[in-house]
């Protein structure tokens, strides 16, 4: 108890700090005198207003302390990255906690509710802990930009002054929502008090949304300006300010990547702990936090095509050139990272899911059609990640005849790739139809023709999506678009009619026996890591693209970066700082861990010993 | 690692009987110690290593010379003479010329194709030699080095201004057969070009068998950074190069002049730093590191057997 | 054979056909050898993933590998072990020394070969008529002004062009102008060397700034008289 008070007071003293900060900067910046008042041209809304910020200063104005030699900008990518990652972590906890109190809530299962609930509040306590490094880490990058870019800071604080309240006031009142939303969580467990305990928890988040929102503007305006005139002063509407081009493009794709990171965060801690355990208990209770949060962030991964999609749509009806470096020149080659984090990831499920058969009695059953079905799913990933633009020397070039290879650079084209990942999301739904029999024997009459029809099913999809891939190819691009629709309706029919049958079929089947958790072989577990760590990291280099969409702006078309590190980084120089960034936030957040595992291991190992027994027999075999 | 999966194996009770006894044997066939086989396929496994190397190194192409590097000589820099004894030790990069064409007044072929340059220094001075071929030997014959100063980078037609992109300026040192010194210039783009007002550059040319030598010297710093370059050991610098052949056509016209001359792209020049072996002790480092790994991976092994 | 036979056997047959047999097959190319090894290393993965499937076959496929490095039964393969047990240390601290030391290789420069355009460029159409004699008059002034870099056959290859770098573009090359839209064409001749943007770095580009020079209208000519004359035509707008 005597950690957590101290927790708290340290937490207060940085909310203080900050607030006192906040009030500070808000006061000290002053915006020039307003005596000509004239009115001037909103640069995005075309409204006119009359300026109250300071303009944007002249390359020649900019100054750029360093600290001794230090790389500035690696200093503050460093920092930001951190606060960033924190941040989303900070943030996609409380969701999580809500959700798993609510599924506690509502479960039917009371071992099962206290499972739940136990979870939740685990992951409460790691959310109160890390809001405080947040706002550490928060203050420090605050302190690092203000003497390293200080005339960036002061523009940016002049411009964003009458947010400076309001920042704080969202920022404290999450804090305290939180810690009360903790602590308050053994005293309100009884069964009408604690539906008010949850709607704390929603309170929070809604808060937290509203911070990540409110952070967000500043990135929405440095890459896309709104609400000010040409020579970047503040036209004295804050909601224009807010409203940039981006800004919600950017609050969606940041809200579903802060649950993505979250989950990947607590998905590295369960295997960690799985790896680590000593008793069947613990690893038991790991396995099942692993299925879990996997689930969750599958969930979140689902609409990130869709918010991708929306955020660099929004930057192209920006600004055309601004899409164009980041699709097609500068930055493409992170595209084909992302490739391959998507591949990773359909092989990292499907594995997981292999291997979760280990747990199943009479999964094994099963085995020889994994076999199979990874061989479809490499084919398919040799399509999908080979490159449309490739790595090779003037050479090779020559020796190719030109930039694509005259096979192998079909595989490189759009058409292939659709034909590619409509494969693997049949392999992988396939891959759920195995774990969902994996302990049943069906006893229904039509066991060969529901069968039959399965099979059917999936290989007139396939053949549906190959033909559909293979006649693309020789459509002009305008018209090829349109076949991804078709594809997509053909994987989506069988993938439902799919599970409709195969649920049909599993009716009034004979369970062999209960999950066992904790069964799941040590492999599966570190294919989780893998996935986890694989989210982590291409998240980083995503925003190291959004980021990079500026070049050698600090704000866009308003202020220019002319320090020495205004060149935008390549690949690999991004590549080496996001892994080290990551390596530092998966580190931190293991040492985070630790100390709250430190306060409570026996609670939570009593707790699981005496639901152990009630628990293993009669839980079905899919509680999410 | 040792407690992997104790239950995987447990309940194949249910595995299709074919399966089976394919898992069987292929099973036995390892655990029999049948090292002729594992022999055989480490071999093949080392093989394809090397098959991979050779492939790789096969495909890296031969390095053409991208940069002038200045070694370290003790004992006085060759400053006044083109033909020292000493210069021999220095390695001579080539660098293609081409006429300039980028502004007007563009040409459209000129006389020298290739420099040949070569750059000593002492860690207090530094110096280059360019050597080039030239049938005669004119008055007006010259010769300059181009360099960027600072941070920013320039284009290599006197630091032209981008159109987009801000630049910096560049600094040239200038050498002509009838004045027989160095002019030390600056510049940001045509028609910007005047001399310093400190004069910093010194040059000593000589002319034998057809081939100019020149050889240009300087301190490696000086007291104004915003106009001449600085030069740190162990860093790169962008450099380029310029030639004017001084022959004159049927009216008496001199050819090559002003912009028309030959011109080369920017490339490199770096003054060796001594010799730093910081980087052997790192290496033993990681050496006893991955030593220690092995140690303690094999001991987890035996003891998880 | 083991069960660590299959994989490397594999491995070998795949590297194989990709090196040396799917370049002979005709109208085939060599690969490049970032994708050979991108290849290669799916199909490393692929084969740890079949070898793990099961609990069964992942102890068939480690367990050799186990026994060679712990040494235990393994015989005459002994002195094989002890080599690959020093040489992997020696690797390591090789790759560190590498890493570390100071490399007599200047910086490597990533260009953009084709930024983005400014705004106002894209989706420019050429307002010339395609005529034949519009043509003409264009490979006539590409005669003049374009081919003492980019060469009469349009190769890049121009007498002017050897001591500049990055060399003059090769129209003939489907890499260059067949991948691009008429208005980027446009963009650069007019703007030339000094027009490219920051990621256009290090700006070592030749090319002239031709809108100082010639007037809008033999700008677009010279376009169609390129394009014609290279065997390519523009890139339409996917």
């Amino acid at each position: 108890m005597g950690r957590a008070v101290q927790v708290i007071r340290s937490m207060f003293n940085v909310a203080i700090c900050i607030v006192v900060l906040a009030i500070a900067m808000g006061s000290a910046w002053n915006g020039p005198d307003p005596s000509f008042a004239e009115s001037a041209v909103d640069v995005y809304f075309g409204t006119e207003g009359t300026p109250q910020g300071p303009p944007a200063p002249a390359p020649q104005e900019t100054v750029y302390p360093q600290i001794s030699s230090l790389d500035s900008r690696q200093l503050i990518w460093f920092i930001t990255q951190q606060h960033t990652y924190f941040g989303g972590f900070v943030l996609a906890l409380p969701l999580f906690c809500a959700l798993i109190e609510f599924l506690g809530l509502t479960t039917k299962k009371p071992a099962l509710a206290l499972r739940y609930d136990g979870l939740a509040r685990d992951l409460a306590k790691v959310a109160v802990l890390a809001l405080s490094v947040t706002a550490l880490i928060g203050s420090l990058m605050l302190t690092l930009f203000i003497m390293l870019y200080p005339s960036f800071m002061n523009y940016m604080g002049g411009t964003f002054k009458s947010f400076m309240p309001l920042y704080a006031a969202v920022f404290v009142g999450e804090t305290i929502l939180l810690i009360v939303y903790y602590y308050s969580w053994n005293r309100m467990a009884e069964r009408g008090v604690k539906w008010i305990h949850a709607a704390i928890g929603i309170l929070t988040n809604i808060v937290g949304t509203a911070l990540l929102m409110l952070a967000n503007s500043w990135s929405s305006f440095m890459m896309s300006p709104a609400g000010v005139d040409e020579q970047g002063r503040f036209l004295g509407n804050i909601w224009h300010l807010l409203h940039s081009a981006l800004w919600n493009p950017l609050n969606v794709h940041r809200f579903l990547a802060d649950i993505m990171s979250g989950g990947a965060v607590v998905l590295a801690y369960a295997c960690y702990r799985f790896f680590t355990s000593k008793t069947d208990e613990e690893r038991a209770y790991f396995d099942w936090v692993g299925y879990v949060f996997l689930f969750v962030t599958v969930c979140a991964l689902l609409p990130m095509p869709i918010a991708g999609y929306w955020l660099m749509k929004s930057v192209f009806v920006f600004r055309q050139t601004m899409g164009v470096t980041m699709m097609g020149g500068l930055l493409t080659w992170l595209f084909v990272v992302q490739a391959l984090l998507i591949g990773v990831l359909f092989l990292g499920i499907n594995y997981y899911l292999w291997q979760s058969m280990a747990r199943i009695k009479g999964g094994d059953r099963y085995q020889p059609y994994y076999q199979l079905l990874l061989s479809v799913l490499m084919l398919a990933l040799f399509i999908w990640l080979t490159p449309h633009t490739m790595l090779m020397s003037a050479s090779e070039v020559k020796a190719m005849g030109g930039a694509q290879h005259p096979v192998i650079g079909n595989y490189g084209v759009m058409s292939a790739k659709n034909g590619a990942v409509n494969i693997m999301i049949l392999v992988t739904a396939l891959s759920f139809l195995y774990y969902r029999r994996a302990n049943r024997t069906m006893t229904i009459s039509w066991i060969r023709a529901g069968n039959t029809l399965i099979t059917v099913l999936y290989v007139i999809g396939a053949l549906n999506v190959i033909w559909l891939s293979i006649y693309g190819f020789y459509l002009p691009a305008k018209v090829r678009v349109g076949l991804s629709a078709p594809q997509a309706f053909t994987t989506l029919t069988v993938i439902v009619v799919g599970v409709v049958v195969n649920r049909l079929m599993l009716r009034g089947a004979v369970i062999h026996g209960p999950i066992q958790w904790g069964r799941i072989p040590l492999r599966g577990m570190v294919g989780l890591f893998g996935l986890a760590a694989s989210f982590s990291w291409v998240m980083g280099l995503m925003g190291y693209i959004r980021s990079s969409g500026r070049l050698s702006w600090h704000v866009s078309e308003l202020m220019a970066d002319v320090s020495p590190w205004a060149f935008t980084p390549d690949l690999q120089y991004a590549t080496k700082m996001v892994t080290l960034n990551m390596v530092v936030f998966w580190a931190a957040v293991l040492v985070l861990f630790w100390m709250c595992q430190r306060g409570q291991q026996p609670a939570m190992g009593e707790e699981f010993r005496e639901e152990q027994a009630p628990l293993l027999s009669p839980v079905s075999s899919h509680e999410t | 690692m040792g407690r992997i999966n104790p239950h995987g194996r447990g309940s194949s009770g249910h595995c299709r009987q074919g399966v089976r006894v394919k898992l069987h044997t292929e099973n036995e066939d390892s655990m029999k110690p049948a090292n002729h086989a594992v022999k055989r396929v480490l071999w093949a496994g080392l093989a394809t290593i090397a098959a991979l190397v050779m492939g790789g190194g096969s495909l890296s192409f031969a390095q053409e010379s991208v940069s002038v590097r200045a070694a370290i000589v003790t004992g006085g820099l060759p400053v006044d003479d083109p033909n020292a004894a000493v210069w021999t030790s220095a390695i001579p990069a080539t660098f293609p010329m081409s006429p300039q064409v980028h502004w007007p007044d563009r040409i459209q072929e000129v006389t020298v194709k290739d420099v040949i340059v070569r750059a000593l220094h002492d860690d207090q001075q530094v110096a280059f030699l360019l050597e080039y071929s030239d049938p005669t030997q004119d008055p007006d014959d010259g010769a300059a080095l181009e360099f960027m100063v600072g941070d920013k980078k320039a284009h290599f037609a006197h630091g032209q201004p981008m159109l987009q992109v801000e630049g910096g300026p560049v600094n040239i040192w200038f050498w002509k057969h009838k004045d027989d010194k160095a002019v030390d210039m600056s510049a940001k783009g045509f028609g910007t070009l005047k001399p310093q007002a400190h004069q910093d550059v010194k040059a000593k040319a000589a002319y034998a068998n057809g081939t100019w030598k020149i050889v240009f010297s300087r301190p490696l710093s000086t007291d104004h950074p915003d106009e001449d370059v600085q030069i740190t050991p162990g860093e790169f610098i962008s450099i380029a190069f310029a030639v004017w052949d001084g022959r004159k056509d049927g009216a008496g016209e001199l050819v090559e002049k002003g912009s028309q001359k030959a011109v080369s792209s920017w490339w490199y020049f770096r003054a060796d730093a001594p010799p730093d072996y910081s980087s052997y002790m790192y290496a033993a480092i990681a050496a006893a590191l991955a030593l220690g790994f092995q140690f303690v991976l094999i001991r987890k092994l035996k003891k998880g057997q | 054979m083991g069960a660590l036979g299959k994989p490397i056997i594999l491995m070998v047959a795949m590297y194989v056909f990709l090196k040396f047999v799917l370049p002979y097959i005709p109208g085939s190319a060599p690969l490049p050898s970032s994708l050979i090894f991108l290849y290669l290393i799916l199909t490393a993965s692929g084969i740890v993933i079949y070898e793990t499937l099961s609990g069964e076959s992942k102890d068939a496929f480690w367990g050799p590998i186990q026994r060679f490095l712990t040494g235990e039964n393994i015989g005459g393969l002994q002195a094989l072990r002890y080599g690959v047990l020093i040489l992997f240390p020696l690797l390591v601290g090789w790759q560190t020394y590498g890493s570390t030391a100071t490399s007599d290789l200047p910086p490597t420069e990533s260009r953009t070969i084709h930024p983005a355009p400014p705004g106002e460029y894209t989706g420019l159409v050429n307002p010339v008529p395609k005529t034949p004699e519009n043509i003409m008059q264009g490979k006539g002034f590409y005669a003049a002004f374009c081919s003492p870099c980019h060469g009469g056959n349009f190769d890049g290859k121009g007498p002017a062009a050897r001591g500049f770098i990055p060399a003059p573009a090769n129209f003939a090359d489907p890499t260059t102008i067949a991948m691009l839209q008429e208005s980027y064409l446009f963009w650069r001749i007019k703007k030339g060397g000094v027009g490219l943007p920051i990621e256009g770095a290090p700006w070592k580009s030749a090319m002239p700034r031709w809108e100082l020079e010639l007037p809008d209208e033999w700008i677009w000519k010279i376009i169609m008289g390129e394009y014609d004359g290279a065997h390519q035509s523009p890139r339409t707008w996917e």
